[in-house]
């Protein structure tokens, strides 16, 4: 009888923990989306979609949204969020552009990326070492930043970089648009560090339950600090391609990727809560939120339209999401029941203690 | 050995830190207070002749009584165990369907009540989405702010909506024999959530709900209902502050509201109420959007650049952030945990590591 008993225990929690899978997973279910999204919208707009033009633009805008969002997905993994990418990417615009202008492509590089690893860093240490919620702080962060980035550039755009900045988001690395490649490069860097290194591991385990890792001896903190150095590092990255990509420098560059950053990881399969999520779930998510927004502009949707459906695709993707975990039928079934009150025995508890005046 | 000698100052400290708390962070509307009077002497001797004006006074009140009502939309949502990203989008949407409504069928009463009604469609539907759904409180309400953004816009072809009757002015804007009807308003929504909160059932179950949901459900606690109550109250408290707006600003516009769903979770956070639910007071969410009103004001007044002042409130959300925590003893608990970690066996090896030198991991 104990072995059955410990068996049932025990069951539960592998069922909840088991499928973990990094690199393909549960993002596979949007490939028949992405390409009905682009059968529909090549065949409608066959002129205009299915372009060479078009189809480097879409590469253009969506390797740098994929580079935030395997950032945001580190943030997300282990449990909290950054609200902050889109302003660490307007500030490096500023800081990493303003050195690339004086002191060549080199240096303006470093400096971008020095700037999201003391980013993160700070972020980091706020979240996991002293507890402020992830909210707070990349609240706080984001504010700052861009504030800070108006104060360095006095709120003008910076223009004048060197002609080999367009490599890193604009022109092509050989046949190879250039943020296909970085954005290749960084899936590759994504994929050893979660799929590969004792660091994944550990980042996953913190995601879906962080007392259990303390308790078994894993340094929580360290590796919570860890994924949000990553994650604005990542975003940095995403920075300079997007500087690249406009040829200017200016503090607003980014501007809303913070929660398209975020809808295209949730879109993809990236639990809010931490734990659950592929790396290739990202790179769909991020395809599919990039064909939607351009097949809708060459639809002519006005871009307060494209506002309403993102919205919504937002809440759908993860009320499927939910649907999947079965909390829907949860929700209706046996919670219904219980809400609705179908049993005495709820009537009874609530009559008798709960509702009596 | 070296890193026990470092390590002990740190624990004393935390312990003093843990000590002093009692002492010291237990009064949270005293701090607020004490920090309001401050940065009010601060600003008065910095420029005595343009902060410490009545004039300068009516307008910190006018421009705070919609921080206020927004700061208590929040509270509802903070005090059940989420938060609400999207008021500031339901203020600008309310204001412009109330603008819209008042322009086309005459009338300040029908603008207002439709504005109302909107606000708490949209707490409906994020309740639902949260509650029963279980839709993370971010994503539901960072869905509901995209949405409304572009359905704000396309109704009011993306431009202010203009031309209201004068007389809307009194919903917030103009004076009411020289009383702000601002203040006036935002002083009836403090006594209606202190009623809901303190005098009703409703207000009961959302600082349980918010202190220990399964405790809640398991007393029989309709958790999902009072749930979606909160959210209701949040969205219907957001769009009458959405209304105040219009009505000083004289148009509606979708993105009057733009940056409240930030300030007034750092008013709310500022003046004692958690963010993960169960613990805040009407009272210091009331001192805590002051003190942002006060602060931007001076800034303003001084003539501090506008780019230094985004800056200050950047540093500001974070240490309320971690003032915050600092209420709650779990905080020097958390603290003093860490810093014997490192007075441990393996603490020896890796020394100080879990201060933060990351980057050299894997």
């Amino acid at each position: 009888m104990a072995r059955i008993d410990v068996a049932r225990v025990i069951a539960p929690a592998r069922t909840d923990r088991a499928p973990r899978r990094p690199v393909a997973g549960s993002g596979l279910r949007l490939l028949p989306a992405l390409i009905v999204l682009c059968l529909v919208f090549g065949l409608r707009y066959p002129s205009a979609f299915p372009t060479v033009g078009n189809l480097q633009s879409m590469a253009q805008v969506g390797g740098v949204l994929l580079a935030v969002t395997l950032g945001q997905g580190f943030a997300l993994l282990v449990g909290g969020f950054d609200l902050s990418v889109a302003a660490n990417m307007g500030f490096v615009g500023v800081a990493g552009g303003d050195v690339m202008v004086h002191h060549g492509l080199a240096a303006g590089i470093a400096v971008g990326i020095a700037a999201g690893v003391v980013i993160g860093l700070v972020n980091g240490l706020l979240i996991a070492g002293v507890g402020v919620s992830p909210f707070v702080v990349t609240l706080g962060m984001l504010t700052f930043l861009k504030a800070f980035g108006n104060q360095i550039a006095h709120g003008a755009p910076i223009f004048g970089f060197p002609s080999s900045a367009q490599y890193l988001g604009h022109t092509g690395w050989g046949p190879i648009p250039a943020p296909i490649a970085i954005g290749a490069i960084l899936v590759a860097a994504m994929w050893i560090v979660l799929g590969l290194l004792r660091a994944g591991t550990y980042i996953y385990g913190i995601g879906g339950n962080r007392e259990a890792c303390r308790a078994a001896g894993v340094p929580v903190v360290r590796y919570e600090v860890l994924a949000y150095v990553l994650c604005a590092t990542l975003a940095s990255v995403a920075g300079l391609m997007e500087l690249s990509r406009v040829s200017i420098g200016y503090v607003s560059n980014g501007t809303g990727d913070d929660l398209l950053s975020i809808a295209a990881a949730v879109i993809g399969g990236v639990a809010i809560g931490g734990g659950t999520g592929s790396i290739f779930g990202v790179v769909l998510g991020v395809a599919v939120l990039t064909v939607l927004t351009t097949g809708l502009t060459i639809a002519g949707i006005g871009e307060f339209y494209q506002d309403m459906v993102s919205g919504t695709v937002i809440v759908l993707s993860v009320l499927v999401s939910r649907v999947r975990a079965g909390v829907l039928r949860e929700v209706i079934g046996v919670r219904g029941r219980e809400r609705f009150g179908d049993g005495l025995s709820h009537r009874g508890v609530t009559t008798t203690s709960g509702r009596e005046p | 050995m070296p890193d026990r000698a470092e390590s002990l100052p740190l624990r004393g400290l935390a312990s003093a830190l843990g000590r002093g708390r009692t002492a010291l962070l237990r009064a949270t509307n005293l701090q607020v207070l004490a920090g309001l009077a401050a940065l009010w002497l601060v600003f008065s001797l910095w420029q005595p002749g343009t902060f410490s004006t009545g004039g300068n006074t009516l307008n910190i009140a006018r421009q705070g009584s919609v921080l206020v009502v927004v700061a208590l939309a929040q509270m509802f949502a903070l005090l059940i165990g989420g938060f609400d990203i999207s008021v500031g989008a339901n203020m600008g949407f309310s204001s412009v369907v109330a603008s819209r409504m008042m322009i086309e069928h005459g009338g300040i009463a029908v603008g207002v009540v439709a504005g109302l009604a909107v606000g708490a469609l949209i707490g409906l539907v994020n309740g639902l989405l949260i509650g029963p759904l279980r839709v993370s409180p971010f994503a539901a309400t960072l869905g509901m702010l995209t949405f409304l953004l572009g359905l704000g816009n396309v109704l009011s072809n993306g431009q202010s909506v203009g031309g209201l009757p004068s007389s809307f002015g009194l919903v917030g804007g103009a004076d009411w024999d020289h009383i702000p009807s601002g203040v006036v308003l935002a002083l009836a929504a403090v006594g209606l959530s202190w009623l809901i909160l303190n005098r009703s059932r409703l207000g009961l179950y959302v600082y349980g709900i918010g202190g220990s949901r399964s405790a809640a459900r398991l007393v029989g606690v309709r958790v999902y209902a009072y749930e979606v109550a909160a959210y209701v109250l949040c969205g219907l408290f957001a769009s009458f502050a959405g209304i105040m707006l219009a009505a000083r600003l004289s148009v509606g516009q979708t993105e009057s509201g733009a940056g409240y769903e930030l300030l007034s979770i750092a008013a709310a956070v500022i003046g004692g109420t958690a963010i993960g639910g169960g613990i805040g007071r009407i009272s210091g969410v009331v001192l805590g959007a002051l003190f942002i009103q006060v602060l931007t004001n001076g800034l303003d007044v001084v003539g501090i650049g506008v780019y230094v002042q985004g800056m200050v409130t950047g540093i500001v959300i974070v240490l309320a952030g971690v003032v915050g925590l600092m209420r709650n003893p779990d905080f020097f608990v958390r603290l003093r945990a860490l810093v014997p970690s490192a007075l441990t066996s393996r603490g020896h090896l890796r020394g100080r590591r879990w201060l933060g030198s990351t980057s050299h991991e894997s």
